[in-house]
């Protein structure tokens, strides 16, 4: 009896104990909860409060969250997009307003390689990304950065971080027009200086003999015809820059405008004491190209095979039918492009590093030049070089439909 | 046309006076009797009144710019047939659509025509229109 009394004292003590435990736990799980909560709070608070555009997308590319910035800055409401398709509720668009494809969406490439991406449409004319605000109808150009979210290894979505990049946009815009509108403004006074010293060159060749002025007054006309060539690539760029290089294609022949070309630049060629080889296969057909812009990059890439060869070399000038392009190469041996530089041969006032010393006039705008006008054209361009060796430019331009 | 043996008449519409003096130096060194206006519709009362055998031609000018100076000629009687040669900075590429249509000979961007090449289109282009006749 004693022992039973024991025993259940025992057991109303354990039970005491027990409950005493479990109330303890359920405080615990309640401040652990309470304390999640706040952490939560914290997070949405600092999520909505992030002044970039942000939304995350889920492995099927839906949206799962989004910023309220992200919604002022799209003009949607956050129950309007999440949940939805990214390709449905966030459209892209490019420069000219169309619709950026699924496979082409930077988000794609993102899942494909997850590696981060960071965009910038800053540059007026350059290729960009613009979203469409969905409210006012209107676009913009963003600067954005799209990562890829890593959870134990896996890629569990992607996060894209944006913002309206309207301002840089403009601001390079004007830029354009202020270059277009000052090497306009410059082709007056050049003019004046070019006829005004031919004239002196054609009809007062005697005097400037006589004074032992030819020099200088060669030296003149030199300078004159370079700040002339700087001027039109200026205008050049200022063209591709505001999407005013007219292209009107039509069947060229390219060999005829190589040909003019040579002829042109001879003078050089023999200033270096340069040979040509040239070979054209047997039947070159017509390609789908505006003539003078063709002239353009011929130039350029003939221009660079002289500047950039060293003397006594050959320069070859091939051209061959291919299956529906025709490839233009043009060979030089000489300086050759460093293997670092490679990778920026064709942007906008650069120029390697291995020949700004050399005493060559070049702008930096030629082949940047060359290369938006095959874009424009529908054809390719690259090369092949090492560095004090042989340097092949290559071009490829489609052929004229057969109807 | 009256005679043969007249040295051939221009007629320059330029409104920079430097480029005007200059180009009429040039031309009237290499043998052509040369007129001078400062715009477009100067240009069309000079073309009426003296019957040029070639315009020179510039694009934008104050009052009356050169392609409407050229349309207005076209769409004469009279001078619908003189010849004209667009010498702008403009270049080909800025103005081809809108010298579409209007007949004109050549066009030459200023900065980088030499005269060589302005007497050669010069004469070619007076050439054709004896052919033409």
């Amino acid at each position: 009896m004693r022992a039973l009394k024991v025993m259940t004292e025992e057991m109303v003590s354990r039970e005491e104990y027990l409950l005493r435990r479990i109330n303890a736990l359920e405080q615990d799980l309640h401040r652990s909860r309470m304390e999640l909560e706040r952490l939560r709070a914290k997070d949405d608070a600092v999520f909505a409060s992030i002044g970039e555009g942000v939304y995350v997308v889920d492995m099927q590319r839906r949206v799962v969250m989004i910023n309220p910035k992200a919604c002022e800055l799209l003009g949607v409401k956050a129950q309007e997009v999440l949940g939805k398709s990214l390709y449905d509720a966030i459209p892209f668009f490019d420069e000219r307003g169309d619709l950026v494809s699924r496979d082409l969406r930077p988000s794609e490439e993102v899942f494909r390689h997850h590696q981060p991406l960071t965009f910038s449409t800053s540059a007026f004319g350059a290729p960009g990304y613009f979203f469409m605000n969905q409210k006012e109808k209107k676009f913009f150009p963003v600067t954005f950065t799209v990562a890829p979210i890593s959870m134990d290894n896996y890629t569990a979505g992607a996060v894209t971080v944006f913002r309206n990049s309207t301002q840089e946009y403009e601001l390079s815009k004007t830029k354009t027009e202020f270059i277009s509108l000052a090497s306009h403004q410059l082709r007056t006074p050049l003019s004046i200086i070019t006829l005004n010293l031919e004239l002196l060159a054609r009809h007062y060749r005697d005097q400037i003999e006589k004074e032992g002025i030819s020099d200088q007054i060669r030296e003149i006309q030199h300078a004159v015809k370079r700040m002339v060539k700087l001027v039109s690539a200026l205008l050049n760029v200022s063209r591709i820059e505001m999407g005013t290089f007219e292209v009107f294609s039509t069947p060229s022949n390219v060999i005829r405008v190589i040909h003019d070309k040579v002829k042109e630049l001879e003078p050089l060629f023999s200033e270096k004491h340069l040979t040509i080889h040239t070979s054209y296969g047997d039947t070159i057909p017509l390609v789908a190209a505006d003539t003078q812009l063709l002239q353009i990059v011929v130039d350029n890439l003939l221009s660079n095979a002289v500047k950039y060869s060293h003397a006594d070399q050959r320069v070859e000038i091939a051209v061959e039918s291919k299956e529906d392009y025709v490839e233009l190469r043009v060979t030089n041996r000489g300086y050759g492009i460093p293997t670092e530089a490679r990778h920026h041969i064709f942007s906008k006032l650069f120029r390697a590093s291995n020949i700004r010393s050399i005493g060559e006039d070049g702008t930096g705008l030629g082949l940047y030049i060359a290369k938006s006008i095959i874009d424009r054209l529908g054809g390719r361009i690259w090369f092949s070089s090492e560095e004090n060796e042989v340097t092949t430019f290559f071009v490829a331009l489609p052929k004229v439909q057969e109807s | 046309m009256d005679s043969k043996s007249e040295q051939p008449h221009i007629l320059i519409v330029e409104d920079e006076v430097a480029i005007l003096r200059t180009l009429k130096c040039i031309l009237e060194l290499s043998g052509f009797k040369v007129s001078v206006a400062q715009n477009g519709a100067e240009g069309l009362e000079r073309a009426y009144e003296e019957r040029p055998d070639l315009i020179i031609a510039d694009v934008l000018m104050p009052m009356m710019d050169g392609l409407t100076m050229v349309a207005s000629l076209r769409s004469g009687q009279e001078l619908a047939g003189t010849p004209v040669i667009i010498y702008s900075n403009l270049s080909y590429e800025d103005i081809s659509k809108q010298v579409m249509g209007l007949h004109v000979s050549a066009c030459l961007p200023k900065a980088s025509t030499d005269i060589d090449e302005l007497l050669n289109v010069i004469k070619a282009t007076l050439c054709t229109c004896l052919l033409s006749l």
